[in-house]
């Protein structure tokens, strides 16, 4: 791996794009502006993998590229989108967490982030790709965060997605992949996934006429 | 067989994928009874053949089935079979009062869709395909749960299909640091996450990266075998799928989740050591098991009964696991297997009193041994032995658990399982007694729903009060090398001073 | 047939009898008769069984093939087992003969279900007296509660009764947990379930764990004896069950639980501390006391014979507890005595306690009358009930010439022999407990008087007492056996006192005997001159006198003479004008109110429109006893418990924002941790 210390800079800039993108899907109120984002994050990802696939010598992250750019950053924002024009009324977000807290709190997380990378993982001296774990992690956790503090199934959706893009990520870069059939079942579940999110979103709206799942509590205790 | 174990379930599916098209439900009930009657009987062979003739494996390690994966495998198409078989009589009653308007063949080619990625699950070798196969179990039975349509049901399906996934990414996540951490062990291993090749060198893996992965995991898969707190959404989804899904879900699906985080037990405990693995599992377990305690002291709704007794075995597998030692290995295994033969009797004879009754809600059921005399006797008998009374078979694996918390020093633990055994043991006979004797209300038809279904009741009994008086030598073998697996050295009983068998 | 044979034997013919209940189903008659005949055979057989390792001291020993892999299945027949034995197969004859007839009131309601549950609860209660191995004592121990509880729900339609079992099966559940953490605990320190192994290692446990070991036991099996405050089930539940099992629970069930404070405790522990003893004296003497009190307020039959048993479990704990006292301190020949006392007690008791459930079962079952408000006048109907009933109430009360006094009278040196062993406080409290055991014995006189009285005599206060009709032979002789032995072992107890002793000495490996050099004719514990005394003289003497008035009074030559009871004027005497049991009851109630906790209830109703207020037309007074356990202790435990699940139920509010906060919360803490 002689080839690795040009890319490792740019790998990290592209990492850092991707927390930049997963703060701003933080901080905005529309939905149909979240889910631009979050192409936009998935196209750093697939950029990412197409670096990693010619510098770290593994070829079969190609066709990765290609999922990607197919799957996330066209396939199921479309979905998204249409989700969010057919169904919603209210196009903002809803959020538990007001977007200026929620800020620090994404901030917070990003600096527990690298807490855990640095003190807790502690990886072997010569790792390369500390600062892309770090905000792998913090895109998970971000992810995570927006779907504990976002009213809209929409919003959980592309919580969970964020967090997905961040596991990629690491599986991009610290591991330059997974095996082939590996990555390719986890993609075919991701959007299977997703279809079926849909599916149940469709059907949420017809029968509560919202898509607040925070009304969804009539099963207690 | 190995194959045949694989494609017997997709085919089955296929069929009634045609079935459907050609709205034959009967033929796609008959098509399934025998699909997975025959898995069944296969995997049974697969079985004997694995304990004498070692691991058996396919596709590059893609499939490989050991004797621990062959024990899940056989448990989820046992639970299968039952289950199929009271299919046939509830879902047709089902039909019949309206309560769903679709039609059969769907739910059958779920229900194979559902056994093929359970069955997946028990029979790879690759911890990559091992998560794809588990968030497919997802996938598939978010649509069973949610098979009613009803409000209710969405809720549960929307949570079930959210949290899981959550729980899942995290598992992923674990899982992408494990294999990072396999790539620092070079040579031997060529870019495999294949857990058979990891586990011979995991004494090599780096021990914080492993102990992160393995949290991971934990949470991860965690949240899928219903270790509180991550439990939250198992009530909703039991209560509101359909009975004999529920039995699955409680049976083997979560089960299946124990299977993949031992999997990743057996590799962290060779670099970690069991004492901080066990920990973690013995605190998830206790916790699961007193949530449990208050949860069910105050339920109303018999599936949601049923559901947090779910989580209170759950607990007690995991506190098996994590007291360790033959007895409590064993004890949890063997538990495995009880609770999934037990659990499922009871969802059948709740589903049959709730057919019966109209209801779900306790309060008004009574007198079933007066109405339906069968399921009465099962509710009865499922109950004793669902708590814990002898001589059914989850009394000797709670003994024996409770035997190695003692031996291994975990008295305070062990302490807190015993009383919260027996708080849950009254607040279920709380239930089931008043729901079994008392009169019952008035203008009710005395009559069972099916033959069917008491079949399948029946043989979920007759293995209940057997294996409550004696463990068949097979069994003893099977889990005594499950065992040695999991803490990854020969064990037999009389090194643990006991007698041998016979 | 060696005794192995024998025993095989026996549990194979209970298994067999268990069996043909429900095979035989179609025709209830010939399955109540065969399940019955089946447990006679089984009962002689376990009678021969015992009587043979209790005469030869031979010890009897089993090791069958283990089927599950850490419980060794094996058994062990000592003469304390036998001892036991000798209780569950007495009154397992005795109530097949009287299932014959008194099974026919469950005709309708398949009977075969009856017969299976006697069958498999005499079956596990011989397993657990048997037993050598803790998880096997476990497994029947278990079995045994729960084939009484079904006994006991099996008019399951009743809701009183499934609101019983239910109090029953939880209670007896969670004093098992008891045992199992003593048992864990002697596990962990002795590697092996193996009895034999935990007595080996007892000895070398601390004295603190020991103390525990001791509590736990003492918890568990108190529980299951139905010792203060743990009894509460007991009442409820021995009324519930058929009378057929009510006198198996209340008559051997129970003192099975004595089997394993004395097989654990005294046994396998050794004995312990001296307040190990006082422990239980002081907890005997509250039982003996409440037990008799509560009796003396209930009128419900078959409740206040429960209620005796509550009494007689603390009577028999006393001989127990005072030999746990002086095993202590090292007096072996006084302990011996105490602990045989406590022991025949216990077969005395479930010998009375046996006939008198039957005698109330016999009742029920010609009258369906619990309440003894209703009942009076069956000694015209039902002469000899009334009369096996009155020798059961006599023996009970602790009067000669029945076997109560006989072991009443032991235990009473025992607990005065203790003087010259003991110092301090504990001297004085060892007579305090005799005086209490007389204090209760004359309660219980006086509760006998009216539960006598009131069931038998007088006229009868009820449609259906005045229609009673003697029960039929089967059950009438089966009673009969039983007054017999309270009758034999009351003027005649050397026998079976010699083979108590025999099993005493091999427990405490000391010496005990009751003989005078008079052989059968007198009874003297440790051969002391002074107190001995002989039972037959006494009974001779009391005939010779009684028989001696009767001939110098002339009663057998006189003529009767029948005529009108005179009424004072009244010209017709009628039921209500009896004296009634809430009377008989009620200076107990005023002594007592601090016990009983009374709470008056008077209801007035006045008179229509004009008369009003100043004229009550109707006045309800209403008095409970009320239970102090219940009120003070279980239902604020209770309500405490559920307050808190209500508390718990707010984590899980529907929310699944919260629910992905738990994991996110869950993932954080344990990040940290691994840390």
């Amino acid at each position: 791996m002689e080839n690795l210390t040009g890319v490792v800079p740019t790998l990290d800039k592209l990492a850092t794009c991707m927390l930049g993108a997963a703060m701003i899907m933080v901080m905005c109120s529309r939905l149909v502006t979240l889910v631009y984002v979050y192409a936009f994050q998935s196209l750093l990802l697939a950029i990412t993998a197409l670096i990693a696939t010619f510098s770290l010598n593994s070829h079969h992250l190609i066709w990765m590229v290609f999922l990607i750019v197919a799957l996330k950053v066209v396939a199921i924002p479309l979905v998204l989108l249409e989700i969010t024009a057919t169904l919603t009324i209210k196009k903002e977000v809803e959020p538990y967490v007001e977007p200026r807290v929620s800020v620090l709190v994404a901030s917070g997380l990003v600096i527990l982030a690298y807490y855990t990378e640095r003190y807790i993982l502690q990886l072997h001296k010569g790792e390369v790709f500390t600062h892309c774990l770090a905000t792998s992690i913090a895109l998970i956790l971000i992810g995570f965060f927006l779907m504990i503090s976002r009213k809209k199934a929409i919003t959980q959706m592309v919580g969970l997605l964020t967090m997905e893009n961040g596991v990629f990520l690491s599986a991009m870069t610290l591991t330059s992949g997974m095996p082939m059939i590996v990555e390719l079942g986890i993609s075919f579940d991701v959007l299977v996934g997703i279809l079926i999110m849909g599916v149940f979103v469709f059907r949420i709206r017809e029968t509560f006429a919202s898509l607040d799942t925070s009304k969804l509590n009539s099963l207690r205790g | 067989m190995l194959k045949l174990i694989l494609a017997l379930p997709l085919i089955t599916a296929l069929l009634c994928l045609f079935c459907l098209f050609m709205k034959k439900g009967r033929v796609a009930e008959f098509l399934n009874l025998l699909g997975v009657s025959s898995c069944f009987i296969i995997s049974i062979l697969l079985l004997s053949d694995i304990t004498k003739g070692g691991p058996k494996y396919d596709f590059e390690g893609l499939i490989y089935v050991d004797t621990l994966g062959g024990f899940f495998l056989c448990l989820v198409l046992l639970i299968s079979l039952v289950v199929s078989i009271y299919s046939i009589s509830y879902m047709r009653q089902a039909v019949e009062k309206a309560e769903i308007d679709r039609h059969l063949s769907r739910y059958y080619l779920l229900l194979n869709l559902f056994m093929f990625t359970m069955t997946m699950v028990a029979t790879t070798g690759n911890l990559g395909v091992l998560w794809i196969s588990i968030e497919a179990t997802t996938l598939v039975s978010a649509f069973l749960v949610g098979y009613y349509n009803e409000k209710t049901a969405l809720e549960a399906a929307w949570k079930y299909l959210i949290l899981c996934t959550v729980g899942i990414t995290f598992a992923l996540f674990g899982t992408v640091l494990l294999y990072y951490a396999s790539l620092h062990i070079p040579f031997e291993l060529r870019n495999t996450l294949n857990w058979f090749e990891i586990t011979r060198f995991a004494d090599r893996l780096d021990p914080s990266l492993t102990k992160v992965a393995f949290i991971f995991i934990l949470v991860g898969y965690g949240t899928k075998a219903g270790f509180a707190p991550m439990h939250t959404w198992l009530p909703d989804a039991h209560s509101q799928a359909p009975t004999p899904v529920s039995a699955l879900l409680s049976g083997v699906l979560l089960k299946c989740s124990i299977y993949g985080i031992l999997r990743f037990y057996i590799i962290a405990s060779k670099c970690l050591g069991m004492a901080y693995l066990n920990n973690l599992l013995l605190i998830f377990g206790i916790f699961s098991l007193v949530i449990a305690t208050f949860f069910i002291l105050i339920q109303k709704d018999i599936k949601r009964l049923l559901a947090y007794s779910s989580l209170e075995n759950v607990g007690i597998i995991a506190t098996g696991i994590g007291f360790g030692g033959l007895l409590g290995v064993y004890g949890a295994l063997f538990h495995i297997l009880n609770h999934a033969l037990v659990k499922s009797l009871m969802f059948f004879v709740g589903g049959n009193l709730s057919l019966k009754y109209h209801t779900k809600n306790i309060e008004d059921i009574k007198g079933a041994v007066g109405i339906m005399p069968i399921t009465g006797a099962g509710l009865l008998l499922g109950s004793f032995a669902l708590t814990g009374l002898p001589p059914f078979n989850m009394f000797m694996s709670e003994i024996a658990i409770l035997a190695a918390g003692f031996s291994s020093g975990n008295i305070l633990a062990s302490c807190i399982f015993l009383v919260a055994l027996v708080v849950i043991f009254a607040g279920i006979l709380r239930h089931t007694m008043v729901m079994a004797f008392n009169p019952p209300p008035q203008g009710l038809e005395r009559g069972e729903v099916g033959n069917w279904a008491i079949l399948a009741c029946f043989l979920l009994l007759v293995p209940i009060v057997l294996l409550g008086i004696c463990i068949p030598g097979f069994l003893d073998n099977v889990l005594n090398q499950s065992v040695s697996i999991i803490i990854g050295e020969k064990v037999s009983w009389a090194k643990e001073g006991f007698t041998s068998m016979k | 047939m060696d005794n192995k044979e024998l025993f095989i034997f026996t549990n194979l013919l209970l298994l067999l009898g268990a069996l043909a209940g429900p095979l035989l189903r179609r025709s209830p008659s010939r399955s109540s008769y065969t399940a019955s005949a089946f447990t006679l055979l089984a009962g002689i057989c376990g009678l021969f069984l015992s009587f043979n390792i209790l005469s030869t001291g031979k010890c009897l020993s089993l090791k069958f093939p283990n089927l599950i892999p850490w419980i060794s299945f094996s058994f062990f027949l000592d003469g304390l087992a036998a001892f036991f034995l000798l209780v569950i197969s007495l009154l397992a004859v005795v109530i097949s003969i009287y299932s014959i007839g008194y099974n026919s009131e469950f005709y309708k309601r398949g009977v075969g279900l009856l017969g299976l549950g006697i069958n498999l609860f005499l079956l596990s209660m011989i397993g657990v007296v048997s037993a050598d191995n803790a998880l096997v004592f476990l497994i029947f121990w278990e079995m045994m509660t729960l084939f009484s509880y079904l006994l006991v729900v099996y008019e399951c339609e009743k809701e009183e009764s499934v609101k019983a079992g239910l109090i029953y099966i939880i209670m007896a559940h969670a004093g098992t947990a008891f045992i199992i953490a003593g048992f864990l605990f002697l596990y962990r320190w002795s590697g092996s379930f193996d009895f034999a192994v935990f007595r080996t290692s007892a000895s070398n446990l601390s004295g603190g764990l020991k103390d525990l070991l001791f509590g736990l036991f003492l918890l568990g099996f108190g529980m299951k004896a139905g010792i203060v405050p743990l009894h509460i089930w007991l009442p409820r539940a021995h009324p519930a069950a058929p009378s057929s099992v009510s006198a198996l629970m209340s008559g051997v069930m129970i003192k099975v639980a004595i089997y394993g404070l004395v097989r654990m405790v005294m046994d396998l522990l050794g004995g312990g501390s001296l307040w190990w003893g006082v422990t239980v004296l002081a907890i005997a003497s509250a039982s003996a006391v409440l037990g008799v009190l509560y009796a003396l307020v209930e009128h419900d039959l078959k409740r206040l014979l429960a209620y005796h048993s509550v009494e007689n479990i603390g009577i028999i704990l006393m001989g127990v507890g005072a030999s746990m006292v002086f095993v202590s301190v090292g007096a072996h020949g006084p302990a011996g005595v105490a602990l045989v006392a406590g022991l025949f007690h216990t077969l005395n008791h479930a010998l009375f306690k046996g006939l008198l459930f039957l005698g109330a079962g016999s009742v029920v079952y010609s009258t369906h009358i619990k309440n003894i408000e209703e009942l009076g006048g069956l000694v015209k109907k039902m002469p000899w009930t009334a009369l096996f009933f009155l020798v059961g109430a006599v023996s009970i009360c602790g009067l000669p010439p029945f076997n109560g006094f006989v072991s009443e009278w032991i235990t009473f040196q025992g607990l005065l022999m203790g003087f010259g062993h003991l110092d301090g406080s504990v001297k004085v409290f060892l007579p305090v407990v005799a005086v209490v055991l007389g204090f209760s014995s004359a309660l219980a006189a006086s509760c006998f008087v009216k539960a006598f009285g009131m069931t038998f005599l007088a006229l009868p206060r009820s449609e259906h007492a005045r229609h009673a009709v003697e029960v039929p032979l089967s059950m009438r002789l089966s009673m009969g056996i039983l007054a017999a032995l309270c009758f034999l072992l009351g003027v005649m107890p050397q026998y079976m006192l010699s083979l108590t002793g025999g099993v005493v000495s091999t427990l405490l490996h000391t010496e005990v005997s009751f003989g005078s050099g008079y052989g059968w004719l007198t009874l003297a514990p440790l051969q002391l001159k002074l107190s001995g005394f002989s039972p037959l003289g006494v009974f001779l003497i009391v005939l010779a006198f009684t028989g001696g008035l009767f001939i110098a009074l002339g009663i057998p030559y006189r003529k009767a003479l029948f005529g009108e009871t005179w009424g004072c004027g009244i010209p017709a005497l009628v039921p209500r004008m009896e004296y009634t049991a809430t009377a008989f009851s009620k200076p107990f109630i005023i002594i007592f109110r601090d016990l009983y906790k009374t709470t008056e209830d008077v209801e007035r109703i006045a008179s229509p429109a004009p008369l009003q207020p100043h004229f009550i037309r109707i006045r309800r007074h209403r008095e409970s006893a009320g239970h102090i356990f219940e009120r003070y202790l279980y239902e604020p435990l209770i309500q405490a418990v559920m307050n808190i699940s209500n508390k718990v139920k707010i984590l899980q509010p529907g929310s699944i924002h919260l629910y992905l906060l738990y994991i996110f919360i869950t993932l954080i803490v344990l990040l940290f941790w691994a840390k």
